[in-house]
């Protein structure tokens, strides 16, 4: 077990550090940089913005500065703002990964229960009804979407306040918004997925012993048709609790995914590659942990380390 | 079990409809008119920091907690500030500012030295501030802010306590507006000594201005309460200013419309005919111009004729009426209206706005004797713009245009903001759209853009007179004499057009009625609250 972490935590370093230095040069071979404006700075202005942000160093030199201060956890100051990254960070992911909490939380049981219904009753009104739901949750836009919700809720009913981050109230349009998408697809997985393990041979058996479906359904199936769900559930929560530039920007969300586009329309570089290394760095380790508990979840799956030399 | 479902669901909607019935107490304690705004200044400012900033939004924040030597009043005159008078030397070299006795918000008195501190804070090369250059007319200002020059010799002094000497490397009679913009503003050296990171954190900011700040959340909004210790306190109604930072237009907008604020500061486009016509836009003048850049470096735009062509070729009226929609004014000139000439007078009207019309006859005739007969031959060009659904259709209507009266095919290619500058600044375009907004209430600030090589001249555009008028211009004390250099100077622009001019922009806002007695001046399009109230 300890090797086996040891040797994910090594891939894990090399991915980012190879993430971290194709962002690094695609950033800077993108025209425009970050104090380039409407009105250009005399030359003498420019040489100073350019020394004190270190873009007169070369590329290299900026490069091996930036990974050596990486390693201290410092992402440096952002460009644009007058916030370090790691402050821009700490103060919008823990928003986002609290709207993202919710939005996963909704998914996950929306999308189950809809891809289980879906799944025993094949074919019929509850899985065309499910799978219609579906459908519209792939393709429906957040955008269209949030303003839909925004519309009927804020606006026609005036139940929940339209916009900003406050009370459970400011959190309900956003989750919603965030969490169709996902929604849409754990109910098809779902559905493919018990589809398939009603088909083996252990639920026959079962059936025959005359076990209820609602036992069936629970002790046996539910288990094993949750693994497709579970390998999705990493990127899903790296994704999710990092923010959505849309949704936070129509809800007016105080989190981290507008800043995803922001730093890159900016030119903000620091920020830019600060942000690439926090999304890798999270989506990794949620990945890392959907492989611990794929071995709860099924007693076949061995890390590699564990069979034995 | 049903019982059950219908108990909670009723439940259910009273809890989602309680904070309805929060909303309509606020609506009824509203009679009594408490004094607070609510406006949406449309993003996060990117730094509070008066020397560090360069844009709208933090000029506007900045604006209603600080306060220069002078500040301006509501008719674009400008009145004392923390200088309670000034004298300027008859070579217009020499400014002596006395104060009066202010205060900052932590009770220490604003001195001269606060100023000499500041300004010398907002050179600092080490400090590395954008718009430094705005203090570059003070003797020795630029030379330390190159490294070129020592701090003692910046020509700024504290006579003594209440007593501020500033000396010009040339007669620059805009200088004293400067001192009303944030990068001019003063600090509290004290505190700035102590705490680098004051512009942070609002426990420990302190202002000499009318609001001072009580919480900054990021993307959301910035709390600012009466500044008890504000010279002018007694001429501040407001007793709280929230300035909310929602970036997406129609989401303050929905805000708007459900009670939450009273004020943004801009419009959603798709609205704007309906609201104009309901009068919840108020639109405020802006002395600013939207106009074309054109690539004379190369084929075709090497040939003033074909971009006489293209100028007079387009019917302004209707992009301004049609695509634009919030009144502007069709341009035939480059310099904006609001900027006061020699005699007191508008710079624009004097010299009026017809340097040339829109004639499409004549226009085919620039066209043919270039050698484009009805537009044969004419090679492919295309307008460059950024990504904004209001250029691109401003773009397009000028495309139909072109096509129409000239024959000439012209493409639009959209670019990323930053894209789009690197683009315009290497010439790496044939068509370029482009805005220009004042830095200072004087047509300098349009006219000299365009000399030689300058930094913002972005069209390859030189002309020996118009570099020798703007020299005469600069160097000039008398403002008769600089205003007639400028005058003439814009007529051989627009009579050489690397810039064509479409209109005149405007300030469209959206206010609720009640609000009054804000202060949005055309030249620097920032809102000041001081003497704002709700009735």
């Amino acid at each position: 077990m300890a090797r086996y972490v040891l040797r994910r935590i090594v891939t894990m370093s090399l991915a980012l550090w190879l993430i971290i230095t194709a962002t690094f040069v695609i950033m800077h071979s993108v025209p425009g940089g970050p104090f380039s404006s409407e009105k250009n700075a005399p030359p003498a202005v420019m040489q100073n913005l350019n020394a004190r942000y270190r873009l007169n160093d070369p590329y290299w030199k900026q490069y091996l500065d930036y990974l050596l201060n990486m390693a201290r956890l410092d992402l440096g100051p952002s460009f644009k703002y007058d916030r370090s990254v790691n402050e821009i960070i700490s103060q919008g992911f823990p928003v986002s990964a609290q709207l993202g909490a919710v939005a996963v939380s909704i998914a996950l049981g929306a999308g189950v229960i809809l891809g289980v219904a879906a799944a025993w009753k094949q074919n019929r009104w509850q899985d065309y009804t499910a799978m219609s739901l579906a459908a519209l949750g792939f393709s429906v836009p957040s955008f269209i979407l949030s303003g839909l919700l925004m519309y009927i809720f804020a606006y026609k009913l005036m139940w929940l306040p339209p916009a900003m981050w406050g009370g459970w109230q400011h959190a309900v349009m956003p989750a919603l918004a965030l969490s169709a998408l996902p929604t849409a697809f754990i109910a098809r997985l779902m559905r493919s997925s018990m589809l398939e393990v009603l088909q083996q041979d252990y639920i026959k058996t079962a059936r025959a012993k005359g076990l209820s479906p609602a036992a069936i359904l629970v002790n046996h199936a539910l288990k094993n048709a949750l693994m497709p769900v579970a390998t999705y559930l990493g990127p899903l929560v790296a994704a999710v609790f990092t923010g959505s530039f849309v949704v936070e920007t129509v809800f007016a969300i105080p989190g981290l995914g507008r800043y995803f586009v922001i730093s890159v329309l900016n030119r903000d570089y620091t920020l830019i590659l600060g942000l690439t290394v926090f999304y890798a760095v999270f989506l990794m380790l949620m990945n890392f942990i959907v492989d611990l508990v794929y071995m709860f979840l099924d007693p076949r799956i061995k890390l590699a380390d564990d069979r034995g030399d | 079990m049903r019982k059950i479902f219908l108990i909670l669901a009723a439940l259910l909607v009273i809890a989602l409809t309680g904070c309805g019935g929060g909303k309509a107490g606020e609506a009824a304690g509203k009679a009594k008119a408490p004094q607070v705004i609510r406006y949406n200044v449309c993003t996060e400012p990117e730094t509070l920091d008066p020397a560090k900033s360069t844009g709208q939004p933090e000029g506007t924040i900045l604006t209603n907690m600080f306060e220069g030597l002078v500040r301006y009043g509501p008719h674009n005159e400008i009145k004392p500030g923390i200088a309670r008078e000034w004298n300027i030397s008859p070579d217009g070299l020499v400014y002596t500012f006395k104060l009066r006795e202010a205060k900052w918000s932590n009770g220490d008195p604003v001195t001269a030295k606060d100023f000499v501190y500041s300004w010398l804070r907002a050179l600092d090369p080490q400090n590395a501030y954008e718009y430094a250059y705005q203090l570059f007319y003070v003797k020795g200002a630029e030379e330390y802010n190159s490294g070129k020059g020592r701090p003692e010799d910046v020509a700024v002094r504290a006579v003594d306590d209440l007593t501020l000497e500033v000396t010009l490397k040339a007669p620059a009679p805009q200088f004293l507006g400067l001192t009303a913009f944030p990068v001019l503003f003063p600090v509290n050296p004290g505190v700035d000594r102590e705490t680098r990171d004051w512009p942070k954190v609002m426990e420990k900011y302190v202002v000499n201005g009318p609001f001072k700040p009580v919480k900054w959340d990021h993307n959301q909004k910035i709390e600012l309460v009466k500044n008890e210790k504000y010279w002018d306190a007694q001429g501040v109604k407001l007793e709280k200013l929230e300035i909310y930072l929602i970036d997406n237009i129609d989401t303050g907008y929905n805000m708007y419309k459900a009670g939450q604020l009273d004020f943004q500061e801009e419009v959603p486009t798709q609205e704007m005919a309906r609201l104009k016509a309901a009068n919840e836009v108020k639109i405020f003048p802006d002395a600013s111009v939207y106009f074309y850049r054109f690539n004379v470096t190369k084929k075709p735009f090497n040939d003033p004729r074909v971009r006489r062509a293209f100028a007079m070729a387009i019917n302004r009226g209707e992009i301004v009426e049609k695509v634009a929609q919030a009144g502007q004014v069709p341009a035939y000139a480059f310099v904006p209206y609001g900027i006061p000439d020699a005699d007191g007078k508008d710079f624009r009207q004097n010299a009026g706005n017809q340097f040339f019309e829109e004639d499409v006859a004549e226009a085919k005739r620039l066209l043919a004797e270039a050698g484009y007969p009805e537009g044969k031959g004419f090679p492919r060009v295309s307008i460059l713009t950024n990504a904004h659904a209001g250029h691109q259709k401003v773009a397009q209507a000028i495309q139909q245009m072109w096509k129409q009266n000239l024959g000439v095919e012209v493409g639009i290619t959209v670019q990323d903001w930053k894209v789009y500058l690197d683009s315009q600044d290497n010439l790496n375009y044939d068509i370029c759209r482009s805005g220009w907004s004042p830095d200072y209430l004087d047509p300098m600030t349009f006219i000299d853009m365009f000399v030689t090589n300058g930094g913002n001249n972005d069209t390859g555009w030189s002309d020996k007179e118009y570099d020798a008028l703007v020299a005469r211009a600069n160097f000039t004390g008398g403002q008769k004499a600089r205003m007639e250099a400028m005058h003439q100077a814009e007529s051989i622009l627009m009579k050489e057009m690397p810039v064509m001019p479409i209109y005149f922009y405007t300030n469209p806002n959206l206010i609720k009625d009640n609000v009054k007695g804000v202060v949005i001046p055309p030249f620097a399009v920032y809102a000041d609250f001081k003497n704002a109230y709700v009735e």
